[in-house]
C-alpha cells in the first residue's frame, strides 16, 4: 500500500518530462495507468479487507515519537480509495482530451498525480499523525489544481481561499490530534478503541473534538466554511469533478466516519455534525436555485450532499451509518460523472448557462446519455443507485420532523438542480450559442462508465456493494451486521415521499425562469466569505501598517526602533524590578580623573553642536587622548598607547578623506533634534544608571586570578595583557587581524575605484 | 570612581546616540566613535578599578597578587579599539565612494536610486 500511495508521487515527478516528448493525449494515457493499476491492485485486496479482517500494514518512519506509516484497508478505506483510484483513472483519460489546448500540461498532470497520491494517503493513513501529513498536502496540491489558471485573477484568488480556508482548518485538525494524543498517548486510530471512556469523560476531549471537527468542517465545505468550494470551481472541470465529487471534499467526511466509532462517545461529537450538516444541507441547496452555472449548480448540490453525509454521521443510528455509504457512493458515481459532462458541453457550446442550452442530445448522444442517467440517479428515481440511497435517507430521519422536512426540502432541490444540470441542456429545443458535435472519446467514456455504474450498483446492488457497505458500516459503528441491500422495498411511506420529492421537483423547474428572475436583497454581511474578505484584508492591512511603523527605509528609523528596544525593555526590568540597595560609587577620584572628565564633557557639547567639520574631528581626537591619559591613570598602559595610536590614525584619516566635503549641515528640523536629543539623553542617562548599580555588586573574577598567577609560569610574559592577547587567547588576535585585513582589502579596493573615478 | 566613569559613559552615548540620529553621514560616523569609547568605558569599568597598579608583573617574581588592575577586560578592550578603527577607516572610504555617486551627505538621499548621479 505504501508503494501504490508513493507511486502517484513518483509519476507525478516524471509527469512534466513525459509530456516533453509526448503529446498531452499520450501523456495522460501514460499517466492513467497509475490509478489503474492502483485500482486493480486494491481490487485484488478487496476480497481480504470484506472478510472482517482488514489489511494492515505498517512502516516505521519515527518510531520514538509514535508516528509511522500505518495503512488500514476496510471497508471505508477500500470504498474511498477504490473511488480516488478508479474516478481519478477516468479523469485522466478525460483531461487528456480536454487539456489539449491548455499550456503547462506537464504541470497539470503532475498536480493531479501527487493529489491523488496524497488523497490516497489520507484514507490508508491509520496513523493521526500520517494522515494529517497527507491530509495537508492534498489541501496544497489542491491550492496548485484550482489556481492551475494562474493568469486569471480570479483563479489565484480562489486557490488562495481554498488554501487557506482548508489550511486554517488543517492546522486546527493537528492542534486536536496533539490534544487527543495527550489524552491517550496514541496516534494511532484503532488504538483509540480502548480510550473510548477516557474520551467520554476528559474534560480536554471536548475541545479536541471540536478541533478535529473544524478540520473536518472546512474540508468537507459546511457551513460556514462551505464558500470555498463553489468559488474553486475557477479550476479545469476534470479537478472540479476530481476534487469535489470523489476526493478532497469527502476527505472531511471520511475522517469523521473513521473516527466516529471512538469519538462518538462524546456526547459534543454527535450533536455537532448533526445540526452542522442539517443546516449545510438546506443552506447550500437553497443558494443552488439561485446559479446559471452548470458547474455552480453541481458544486452547490456539492455542498448540499456533504451536509446529508455529515448528518447521516451524526445521527450515529444503526440505520444512518449504513445508509451513509451507499449515499457517499451513488453521490460520487453521478456527481463525477455530471460535472464531466458539465465540462463536455461547455467544451462543444462554449457556454455552461443551462438556460441557453436545449436539446444537446441528438448532437452529442453519448455524453448525453450518460448525464441523463446520472440525473436519473441524483434526483432518485428507480432503477438508479441514488434511488436506494434517497429511500435510505428517507427511512433514516423519518423519526424527527424537523430532520424530515429538512431532508425533504433538501431533496426536492436537488431534484430540481438534477433537472438543470443533467436534463435541461439534453432535452427540449436545441439551444446552443454554436453548431455543436459529439465530444472526443475520452471525453464521454469516463461519464460513461460512471452512469453505466450507478445503473449496475442499483439494478443488482447487493452483487455490487453489498459487502462494502456491510463492512463499511462494520467500520463506522463497530458492529458487524448482515443487512441486505435491496432496491425495492415495497410500496411504504419512504416511496411516496420519494414520489412526492420528484413532483415538487419538476414543479420548480416548471417555475425556473421565476425562481431565477426573483429579487434577493443581496444582504453582504449575512454571507460567511463577507468575513472571509474582511478578514483577509484586515490581515494584509495590519501587516502592510506593521511594515511601515518597523521597516519605513529610513536609517534612521531603524536606529530609533533599535535603540528604544535594546534600552527600554532593560530600562523596564530596572525601574520596575527591586531597584539598587547597596550603591557602592567607587573611591573618590582623583583631581586628575575629575579635569579629564570635565574637558570629555565640553568636547563633547562641541561636538555634537559644532558646525565646522574640521573642528569636530579635531574634538574626536581630543576626546580619544583624554580616554586615552585616563586609561594611563587607571592602570591600562596598554590601551592608552594602542587608543593614543588608533586615535592619531583616525585624526588623519578623516582630515584625508573628507576634508574636500561641504560645510556640514543642520538638516533636520528642530522638532525632530528635540525628539532625538530626548532619546539620546534619556539612554545616557539610563546607560549611567544601569553602570552604577550593576558595579554597586562586587564581582570576583577567577580569569584575573588565573591569569595573575599563570602568565609568567606558563607564557614567560610579565604583560599579562600582552600575553593574554599573544598567547592565551591568540586565536582570538589571529581572528582580529583577519577581520582588519578585510577591512583593509576593502579599504584599499575602494580607493583604487575612487582613484580611477577623479581620473 | 565608578560613578566618574559612569557619567563619561553616559555623556559619550548621549552624543554618540545623537549623532547617528543625524541625517548627515559624517555625522553618523562620527557617532558611531564615540558610542565605541562608552562602550570600551563600560567594559573597562566591569573590572575593579585600581589606579596606577598595572598588569605587570614585577622582575623577580613569578606571579602578581591583589590588587592590580584586571587584564580580561583590557585585552577584550584592546581587541575592540583596533576592530573599532578597521570599521571606521571602511566606513569612512564607503562614505566618500558614495558621496562621490550621489553628491550627497544626507542619508534621506539614499532612499533611492534616481538621484544617483555617476555609475558606481
Amino acid at each position: 500500500m505504501l508503494v501504490s500511495v508513493l507511486a502517484g508521487f513518483a509519476s507525478g515527478a516524471l509527469a512534466p518530462l513525459i509530456r516533453k516528448y509526448f503529446s498531452v493525449q499520450v501523456t495522460g494515457l501514460i499517466l492513467a495507468i497509475i490509478p489503474a493499476s492502483i485500482f486493480i491492485y486494491l481490487s485484488s485486496l478487496a476480497g481480504t479487507a470484506l472478510s472482517g479482517t482488514p489489511v494492515i500494514e505498517k512502516v516505521n518512519w519515527v518510531p520514538a515519537l509514535g508516528i509511522n506509516f500505518e495503512f488500514y484497508l476496510d471497508g471505508l478505506s477500500l470504498m474511498m480509495s477504490m473511488l480516488i483510484s478508479g474516478i481519478g483513472t477516468l479523469i485522466f483519460l478525460y483531461s487528456s482530451s480536454y487539456l489539449a489546448k491548455y499550456e503547462d500540461t506537464g504541470k497539470f498532470f503532475a498536480y493531479l498525480s501527487m493529489f491523488m497520491a496524497a488523497m490516497l494517503g489520507v484514507v490508508l493513513s491509520s496513523n493521526l499523525m500520517t494522515l494529517f501529513i497527507f491530509w495537508e498536502l492534498t489541501s496544497l496540491t489542491s491550492f496548485l489544481l484550482i489556481g492551475f489558471k494562474h493568469k486569471y485573477e480570479k483563479s489565484r484568488y480562489s486557490a488562495l481561499q481554498a488554501l487557506l480556508v482548508t489550511g486554517t482548518g488543517g492546522i486546527a485538525f493537528l492542534a486536536g490530534i496533539l490534544i487527543l494524543y495527550s489524552i491517550t498517548g496514541t496516534y494511532s486510530i484503532p488504538e483509540l478503541a480502548g480510550f473510548k471512556d477516557v474520551i467520554a469523560r476528559d474534560e480536554l476531549a471536548i475541545p479536541a473534538v471540536i478541533l478535529i471537527l473544524l478540520g473536518a468542517f472546512t474540508k468537507s465545505a459546511q457551513f460556514p466554511f462551505h464558500f470555498w468550494l463553489p468559488n474553486a470551481m475557477e479550476a479545469p472541470t476534470p479537478v472540479s469533478a476530481y476534487l469535489h465529487s470523489a476526493t478532497m471534499v469527502k476527505a472531511g467526511i471520511f475522517l469523521m466516519a473513521r473516527l466516529n466509532p471512538y469519538l462518538s462517545a462524546n456526547f459534543v461529537w454527535s450533536e455537532v455534525i448533526t445540526y452542522t450538516g442539517l443546516v449545510t444541507m438546506i443552506f447550500a441547496a437553497l443558494i443552488s436555485l439561485k446559479q446559471n452555472d452548470l458547474k455552480k449548480i453541481l458544486a452547490y448540490t456539492t455542498v448540499s450532499v456533504l451536509g446529508i453525509l455529515t448528518f447521516l454521521i451524526g445521527l450515529n443510528s444503526d440505520y444512518s451509518l449504513k445508509t451513509l455509504g451507499v449515499f457517499l457512493l451513488a453521490h460520487s458515481l453521478y456527481k463525477a460523472a455530471l460535472f464531466l459532462t458539465s465540462g463536455s458541453v461547455d467544451y462543444a457550446t462554449g457556454s455552461r448557462d443551462p438556460f441557453k442550452l436545449g436539446g444537446l442530445l441528438k448532437k452529442m448522444p453519448a455524453t448525453g446519455t450518460a448525464a441523463l442517467i446520472s440525473a436519473v440517479s441524483m434526483i432518485g428515481i428507480l432503477p438508479a443507485f441514488g434511488f436506494i440511497a434517497k429511500e435510505m435517507f428517507y427511512t433514516s430521519v423519518t423519526f424527527n420532523n424537523l430532520f424530515m422536512t429538512t431532508g425533504f426540502l433538501t431533496a426536492v432541490i436537488l431534484t430540481y438542480a438534477a433537472l438543470m444540470a443533467g436534463v435541461k441542456p439534453f432535452l427540449g429545443k436545441f439551444q446552443s450559442p454554436k453548431e455543436t458535435s459529439e465530444t472526443p472519446v475520452l471525453m464521454w467514456i469516463g461519464p460513461g462508465v460512471l452512469a453505466t455504474l450507478s445503473l449496475l450498483f442499483g439494478l443488482f446492488p447487493e452483487i455490487f456493494a453489498g459487502g462494502l457497505i456491510r463492512d463499511n458500516y462494520k467500520a463506522l459503528s463497530g458492529l458487524s451486521t448482515s443487512y441486505i441491500l435491496k432496491l425495492w422495498h415495497g410500496v411504504n411511506f419512504e416511496l411516496i415521499l420519494s414520489l412526492i420529492t420528484i413532483l415538487c421537483g419538476i414543479g420548480l423547474y416548471l417555475l425556473r425562469n421565476k425562481i431565477f428572475n426573483m429579487k434577493i436583497p443581496d444582504i453582504k454581511f449575512i454571507k460567511p466569505s463577507f468575513y472571509y474578505d474582511v478578514l483577509f484584508n484586515g490581515v494584509l492591512t495590519v501587516s502592510k501598517l506593521q511594515t511601515k511603523f518597523l521597516q519605513n527605509g529610513s536609517l534612521r528609523y531603524y536606529f530609533v526602533i533599535i535603540i528604544l528596544f535594546s534600552l527600554g525593555l532593560p530600562a523596564f526590568v530596572f525601574f520596575t524590578g527591586e531597584g539598587y540597595k547597596n550603591v557602592y560609587l567607587g573611591e573618590i577620584p582623583g583631581i586628575y580623573e575629575i579635569v579629564l572628565g570635565i574637558i570629555v564633557l565640553i568636547s563633547v557639547i562641541v561636538a555634537v553642536s559644532a558646525k565646522s567639520r574640521f573642528l569636530v574631528i579635531a574634538i574626536l581626537g581630543v576626546i580619544g587622548y583624554m580616554i586615552s591619559l585616563l586609561y594611563i591613570l587607571l592602570g591600562a598602559p596598554d590601551l592608552a598607547m594602542t587608543q593614543f595610536a588608533v586615535e592619531t590614525l583616525t585624526v588623519v584619516l578623516f582630515v584625508l578623506v573628507i576634508y574636500k566635503l561641504p560645510k556640514f549641515l543642520t538638516i533636520s528640523a528642530v522638532k525632530h533634534r528635540i525628539r532625538d536629543s530626548l532619546i539620546a539623553i534619556s539612554s545616557g542617562v539610563f546607560i549611567t544608571l544601569l553602570m552604577i548599580s550593576v558595579y554597586s555588586v562586587e564581582m570576583k573574577s577567577e580569569m584575573k586570578e588565573y591569569f595573575g598567577d599563570n602568565s609568567y609560569i606558563l607564557a614567560n610574559g610579565r604583560n599579562i595583557v600582552n600575553v593574554i592577547l599573544v598567547d592565551f587567547r591568540a586565536l582570538d588576535t589571529l581572528g582580529e587581524i583577519t577581520v582588519l585585513g578585510i577591512a583593509a582589502a576593502g579599504v584599499f579596493g575602494l580607493m583604487k575605484v575612487l582613484k580611477k573615478d577623479s581620473k | 570612581m565608578i560613578l566618574l566613569l559612569s557619567i563619561l559613559a553616559g555623556i559619550l552615548v548621549s552624543a554618540g546616540i545623537f549623532l547617528i540620529l543625524r541625517r548627515s553621514l559624517v555625522k553618523i560616523i562620527l557617532g558611531f566613535a564615540l558610542l565605541t569609547h562608552a562602550a570600551n568605558l563600560i567594559i573597562f569599568t566591569s573590572g575593579k578599578i585600581t589606579p596606577g597598579k598595572a598588569a605587570f608583573i614585577k622582575k623577580g617574581s613569578e606571579s602578581l597578587s591583589e590588587p592590580f588592575a584586571d587584564p580580561v577586560p583590557q585585552a577584550l578592550i584592546l581587541t575592540a579599539i583596533v576592530i573599532s578603527f578597521g570599521i571606521t577607516a571602511f566606513a569612512l572610504v564607503l562614505f566618500k565612494k558614495a558621496y562621490k555617486a550621489t553628491g550627497s551627505d544626507d542619508i534621506d538621499d539614499y532612499n533611492t536610486t534616481d538621484s544617483i548621479k555617476h555609475n558606481i
